[in-house]
């Protein structure tokens, strides 16, 4: 990059700086260039940064007069606990700056970053959280969006024909199991006051009382099965589709 | 560089090194006298001059070299009386340390 280049460039990002002081820092860099006679201006220009380490290092100072006591002056520039959200912008800055400033911006992290650091900020840390679709997650956005026209459509009527199904199974299937169970009773108690009187009969009716009461258990049982089994299940289901689409902030 | 500095003190050696010449100094030479103090990056001093202008504690102004208008730095009276008062507030800071870090018994 040539001296008329770096100083387009700062004066592009300095478009939202008050007029002078834009025009103020373009002279302060402008005389540098030229009293840095017995430096090459290759070399000058990689020691001093990039057009865009600079602009941000004199917007920061013009703007934050508060937070400027958080701000710590290293080797490669100025770093303040104050601009978490610089962090992407670090990362892209990071990879643009020159081996100088390279140095110590990946290392313990703390206020050795270039440009614009933050007290804590790990860089590779960083760049882990940093959401990344895998496959199989694009397999599972792939498949929502082909059934779309189901639970979209037509489908939340079928989410809740499906929801009242399995409510009225339990209910019938309970309802079965009260009304077997209470037949079942019946029969059995009946059946033992006949056999005093028609043995034949009293053991019949005993008999019946016993298949209806395994009925009302098989009834009971499947009831019981939906609620704690199906039920949940359909539930987890639709927490890991949630989850994975949108929860990916929660991950640490 | 192990120890970062703080925007007060680099306020200090800026004032303190401009303070050097009575007639003041321009930027460039302010740059590369601070980075014999400190290891600092070239592009940051711009903003702690802009502030320390802004600040009254120092004046600018043209003269002419070579051809063209360099702007000087010089420091104005208010400046001199921050820098006096840094110099305390550092006597006192570096005083402290020293002594704890010296008297440190490292074991040898």
């Amino acid at each position: 990059m040539s001296k008329e280049q770096f100083l387009n460039r700062l004066e592009q990002l300095l478009y939202d700086i008050p007029k002078e002081e834009k025009e103020e820092a373009l002279r302060y860099y402008q005389d540098y260039f030229e009293d840095a006679v017995d430096v090459d201006e290759e070399k000058l220009i990689k020691e001093i940064g990039t057009p865009e380490k600079v602009a941000r290092q004199i917007k920061v100072n013009l703007y934050n007069k508060a937070s400027k006591d958080a701000g710590v002056y290293t080797e490669t520039g100025y770093s303040n606990a104050f601009y978490e959200d610089e962090k992407e912008e670090i990362d892209l800055i990071g990879k643009q700056q020159n081996q100088q400033n390279d140095q110590q911006a990946y290392s313990n992290g703390t206020y050795q970053n270039t440009g614009y650091g933050n007290a804590g900020y790990d860089n590779t840390e960083y760049s882990n959280q940093r959401t990344k679709r895998s496959s199989s997650d694009i397999l599972l956005i792939i498949i929502l969006v082909l059934t779309c026209p189901i639970w979209g459509g037509v489908g939340f009527s079928v989410v809740i024909g499906l929801a009242a199904t399995v409510f009225g199974l339990t209910v019938g299937f309970g309802a079965a199991f009260l009304g077997l169970m209470i037949g079942g009773v019946v029969l059995v108690v009946t059946g033992v006051a006949q056999l005093f009187v028609n043995p034949l009969a009293g053991m019949l009716l005993i008999g019946c009382g016993f298949i209806l009461l395994a009925l009302a258990i098989c009834f009971f049982s499947i009831a019981a099965l939906i609620v704690t089994k199906l039920i949940p299940a359909i539930v987890k289901g639709i927490q890991y589709v949630w989850r994975r689409l949108f929860g990916r902030r929660e991950r640490a | 560089m192990i120890f970062n500095t703080g925007a007060a003190l680099l306020d200090a050696i800026v004032l303190a090194v401009v303070s050097e010449d009575t007639e003041g100094t321009y930027g460039y030479k302010i740059t590369q006298e601070v980075r014999e103090v400190i290891e600092i990056s070239e592009s940051t001093l711009y903003p702690v001059l802009r502030r320390l202008q802004k600040d009254y504690c120092l004046e600018v102004y043209d003269k002419e070299y070579g051809g063209r208008n360099r702007r000087y730095y010089k420091v104005t009276d208010k400046g001199m009386a921050q820098l006096s008062l840094y110099c305390e507030e550092w006597k006192l800071y570096s005083e402290k340390i020293s002594n704890m870090l010296l008297g440190v018994k490292t074991g040898e």
